[in-house]
């Protein structure tokens, strides 16, 4: 007799960052629990790899629309759902992390009557339930928080704690068409006139720029410091909103969720808000002029001085 | 048109420490003494229905104000704002861990407003302890187009029009749908400062709380316990600063992002 689905892995697209980590997660934690796991994959991506995280089954979704938006997936995952795990009442589904996905875990629970557990750092499953941590009060602590009655919806967060190698062995995959859904949309996509600016999410070198850097133009050295060793430019909160940077590059509890081998913050305080954007295995390397800032009690290596005195010969040594 | 609410949650003075917190009942932070303030996030989401009641005067804003004792300051402060009319609806902090407990008393104060609003406003987070879905959840029991993160928040040939940023392009909704968007801070839109006067007379006012919803649901997730984190870090761990001259701790600093970078 074969084992009951324990985890559900949602994927909608390609975009997030954190897709194999999610199916990966999903087939651990069903294998802890002694079931199986599932992922549902949107139909139009085609992520690499999937077979090799551990689900036992991978149902891809056809019929949507190339553009399909969030309410739309969430629609197609409820229906495939419901005709592929017979029952959900202590199934986790799991989704990777980002702004849709935030969206579609929303939907979800509402359309499940499910638990919504939030953007998760660690997640079990138990006999009685499903346990996990996440950030709370602006990164400033962390909640353990309990739901006996699933569907448990969870987010993946990027650091989320790595549960056991997921045994893998062969992997049943199918498709399943979702019933034709409406498209219409009145969402219209205006490109920018300024700079392309790569996708922070995925960058193994991130410069970012705080309110210390003191207006706009002075980004144009974060911008050079990154160019030299192929990172990309990001900015806390009070940078954005000193429309110094773009809103889209901001990094933090609101913002993007960075996870590099390299993190350079000039003229950051280091506030939770912050940091709650940056992966806990990130080294943080600090250029700042406050010796009181809360960034020393979390950068590795520091530089205390005016960012004015030390980008220029930093540029200079980059390129050197 | 419009006629807009706006979903107000007071957080935790984000320049308080944690730590520098008790601990209070069923695990969570002893908070209720906490100073509480009015996040970035929803000044933003008051100014642009401010700015849209100034362009069209037959519109209203109705500011939905949620939380218990501590909220009292930023309702007062709203209401100096000269919105025209508010509700303060009690929060009871063991019932803020579910997120679809949330959503459905922000969807049943919304619902219980007489003139139903073609827009809703609020922050991306309800406050301290939701960390993004229950906006989302509250659009979808509302039956409502939801937007989040809106930088812009205007209205066309009597059409709303908002816009968000995306990395190199504006994703922009036109519409004459029910919306509630999430809005984002942007450096033109800064929540205006009230007069001295409108301070005085809200502070006179008599207020009262309303209760949260009168349907009660069991919440389907509850709280273990919170303790002070620091993303993962240790702090106080030793960073090692570089000394010498601007030139030395440059080229020290570019030498160890170098190698950090290539392994």
């Amino acid at each position: 007799m074969s084992q009951a689905i324990k985890a559900v892995a949602l994927i909608p697209s390609v975009a997030a960052t954190n897709s194999l980590q999610t199916v990966r997660t999903a087939a651990s934690l069903a294998d802890a629990a002694g079931g199986q796991a599932l992922a549902i994959v949107a139909g139009i991506s085609s992520v690499d790899g999937l077979d090799q995280c551990g689900p036992s089954r991978i149902v891809r979704m056809e019929g949507l629309p190339a553009d399909a938006d969030g309410p739309v997936l969430a629609s197609g995952f409820v229906e495939a759902l419901k005709a592929s795990v017979p029952e959900l009442a202590g199934c986790l589904l799991l989704l990777p992390y980002g702004p849709v996905e935030e969206e579609i875990a929303g939907l979800l629970a509402v359309e499940l009557g499910g638990a919504a557990l939030g953007k998760c750092s660690s997640i079990n499953l138990v006999a009685d339930g499903c346990q996990v941590e996440r950030p709370v009060y602006g990164g400033r602590a962390t909640a353990r928080l309990h739901a006996s009655q699933g569907p448990f919806v969870c987010i993946a967060r990027p650091d989320l704690k790595p549960g056991s190698e997921p045994a893998t062995g062969s992997t049943f995959e199918e498709t399943f068409t979702v019933s034709p859904v409406s498209t219409k949309s009145d969402l219209q996509k205006i490109p920018f006139d300024g700079p392309r600016h790569p996708p922070l999410e995925k960058a193994k070198v991130v410069v970012a720029g705080g309110r210390g850097m003191g207006a706009a133009e002075n980004f144009a050295q974060l911008e050079a410091v990154a160019a030299a060793i192929g990172g990309v430019v990001g900015c806390s909160l009070p940078a954005a909103d000193a429309g110094w940077y773009p809103v889209s590059r901001q990094i933090g509890q609101s913002g993007k969720f960075v996870c590099p081998d390299v993190y350079v913050a000039v003229g950051i305080s280091g506030m939770s808000q912050h940091m709650a954007g940056i992966a806990e295995g990130s080294p943080i390397f600090a250029i700042n002029n406050d010796p009181d800032s809360s960034i020393w009690d979390v950068a590795e290596i520091g530089i205390l001085d005016d960012w004015r005195n030390i980008l220029p010969p930093l540029i200079e040594a980059l390129n050197a | 048109m419009p006629h807009i609410a706006v979903i107000v949650v007071p957080v935790v003075d984000p320049l308080l420490g944690v730590r520098q917190l008790a601990a209070g009942a069923d695990g969570d932070l002893d908070v209720d003494g906490a100073k509480h303030v009015l996040s970035p996030y929803d000044e933003a989401a008051l100014e642009n229905a401010l700015r849209l009641r100034d362009k069209s005067p037959e519109s209203t804003v109705t500011a939905l104000v949620f939380g218990s004792a501590v909220a009292n300051e930023a309702l007062r402060y709203v209401m100096a704002l000269k919105v025209d009319a508010w509700r303060w609806i009690g929060l009871d902090n063991a019932a803020q861990w579910d997120p679809h407990a949330v959503a459905r008393m922000a969807a049943d104060a919304v619902e219980r407003l007489e003139q139903q609003p073609s827009l809703v406003l609020m922050g991306p987070e309800f406050g301290d302890r939701d960390d993004g879905l229950v906006a989302p959840m509250t659009a979808r029991l509302l039956g409502r187009t939801y937007f989040p993160m809106a930088f812009a928040v205007g209205q066309e040939d009597g059409q709303l029009v908002l816009s968000r940023a995306a990395d190199d392009y504006e994703e922009r909704l036109v519409t004459t749908d029910a919306v509630l968007a999430t809005v984002s801070t942007h450096h033109s839109v800064r929540l205006r400062l009230p007069l001295i006067k409108q301070i005085m007379m809200a502070n006179r006012q008599p207020v009262t709380h309303e209760a949260a919803s009168t349907e009660t649901v069991p919440a389907a997730v509850r709280l273990t316990e919170v303790e002070p984190s620091n993303a993962g870090r240790v702090r106080g761990a030793s960073c090692r600063m570089l000394e010498g001259s601007a030139s030395e701790k440059a080229a020290a600093f570019a030498a160890i992002i170098k190698e950090k970078a290539s392994t």
